[in-house]
Formats: C-alpha cells, structure tokens, sequence
C-alpha cells in the first residue's frame, strides 16, 4: 500500500492505493490521524484500493469517530469496489460518509 | 467425464506479509470450483480475516509459527480448514457481535460469519492448537 496527500477546497484528501490489509493498516490509521490531529477536514479517497480487511475499516472507523469528536469533516470519497464490498457486507456503507466526489459535497461550513 | 479436483493446501508462517500471498492463492483454489466472482471475493474476505485472526490473537507476536489452510469440497460446500498450533481458541470469540463505532473489534468475526454458511471449531489431535472449519455452499 502506499498513499498520496492532496488538499481539495477545505479537504485534505488521503487517497490510499493498493492493499489496505493487517500489513499495512498502521500506515493508514497513522495518516487519517495524523491529519485530523492538525485539525483537518479529511476525505480518504478509495478509489485505488485493490483489498481492505477489518484492519482497514477500523482504522477509517476510528477516524470517523475522532472527526465527531473534534467536529471536524470526515468521510470516503470514490470507494472502489473491493472496498465496497467489504463496507456492505459490514453494513457500514450506511453508517461511514461516502461520497462520489468531492466537488460534489456542500462546503464545510466555517465553525 | 469429471475430474475429481484435488484438496488445496496452503502452508503459511504468522507474518501479516504473508497475507497477500495466502489471498491469491485462496482465490486459485476457488476458481478450480467455478463459484462466481462475488462469491470468491467474499470468501477471500473471510478467509483472510480467519487468517488475521490466527496471526494476531492465536498467535499473537509469535512470527514464524506455521499455519496450514486446507481447502476441499463437500458435496455442494466448499470446506476450509485453518490450523494453527497455538494455545486453543476461545470457542465463543465465533459469535458475531452487532458492530459498536467505539469498539470496532469484532469486525472480523462479523465478516466471516456473514460470507460463511457455518463456522465452528473442530475436536484438535494434538494437545495445543485450533482447526476452525468454514463451510460455504457454492452454486
């Protein structure tokens, strides 16, 4: 797995790519933090995942939980399938923040 | 005339890297069977994390202890078995949990038991150690 770092309108944009599994998690979970952390509204962009396991969701969970906490933006931009699949068979494709895209969304409103 | 398909076995050691190997090769055994593509997929997911399971909580930060994954049909079940020689499993840790957000663990568990038509520990030879078997019916 590796990821890439871009700021989109207020977002900043963690797109992960490849395999999101028990290896490679950590790096994940570690950026997601890290991020919301310096107060940022973040998306993690999906689109590029080939294979995410429970270690990968939990990690997007922990972020989403963290972003409530800190009333901060949080939310999955361009689920692949693989990724999809994993999410609706968790049933948290109802529960996490997908979007399509990013251009698309409201603006975050300034708190 | 029908070939009787082999019996599968893929020897692995506790390394979370090995993973991405184990994966593919559940998913060449699966094609053998003609399941669908949705199908191999959800079984990947749950075999791995069946997998996730023996190298993090079975095994723990023991890196190199083997495990073995056995995969075979049943009639119409394809049947997994993965066998550890760790210290026996709680036999409850198979009973999925609704998800908590503050709690995420037990996402695992939840996956296999919602790819997977029946999940259950199998009686061990040998004095330490877990055979979990996982049967999916295939159409």
């Amino acid at each position: 797995m590796d990821y890439k770092i871009r700021t989109e309108g207020q977002y900043t944009v963690i797109a992960l790519r490849g395999d999101v599994d028990l290896h490679h998690s950590p790096k994940a979970r570690e950026q997601i933090l890290k991020y919301l952390g310096e107060q940022c509204h973040v998306m993690v962009d999906l689109a590029d995942v080939a294979y995410i396991d429970s270690s990968g969701i939990a990690s997007l969970i922990e972020g989403f939980q963290l972003a409530k906490q800190h009333k901060l933006q949080f939310g999955l931009v361009g689920v692949s399938e693989p990724a999809m699949q994993v999410l609706k068979l968790a049933r948290l494709d109802r529960v996490l923040p997908i979007h399509q895209t990013i251009s698309g969304m409201a603006p975050v409103s300034i708190r | 005339m029908t070939t009787a398909l082999a019996q599968t076995e893929i020897r692995f050691t506790s390394r979370s890297a090995q993973l991405h190997r184990v994966r593919g090769e559940i998913r060449s055994a699966c094609e053998q069977y003609r399941c669908s593509r949705e199908c191999i997929d959800h079984i990947v997911i749950a075999v791995n994390e069946a997998c996730m399971n023996v190298i993090e909580h079975a095994y723990g930060k023991e890196c190199d202890a083997e495990i073995v994954l056995k995969i075979f049909k049943d009639g119409t079940a394809l049947v997994f078995h993965l066998i550890d020689h760790a210290r026996p499993s709680d036999r409850d840790c198979l009973r999925p949990q609704a998800i908590d957000l503050s709690r995420p663990g037990g996402l695992g568990v939840l996956l296999i038991n919602e790819v997977m038509d029946d999940v259950r520990f199998l009686a061990c030879a040998h004095a330490d150690g877990n055979v979990l078997e996982m049967r999916k019916t295939i159409e």
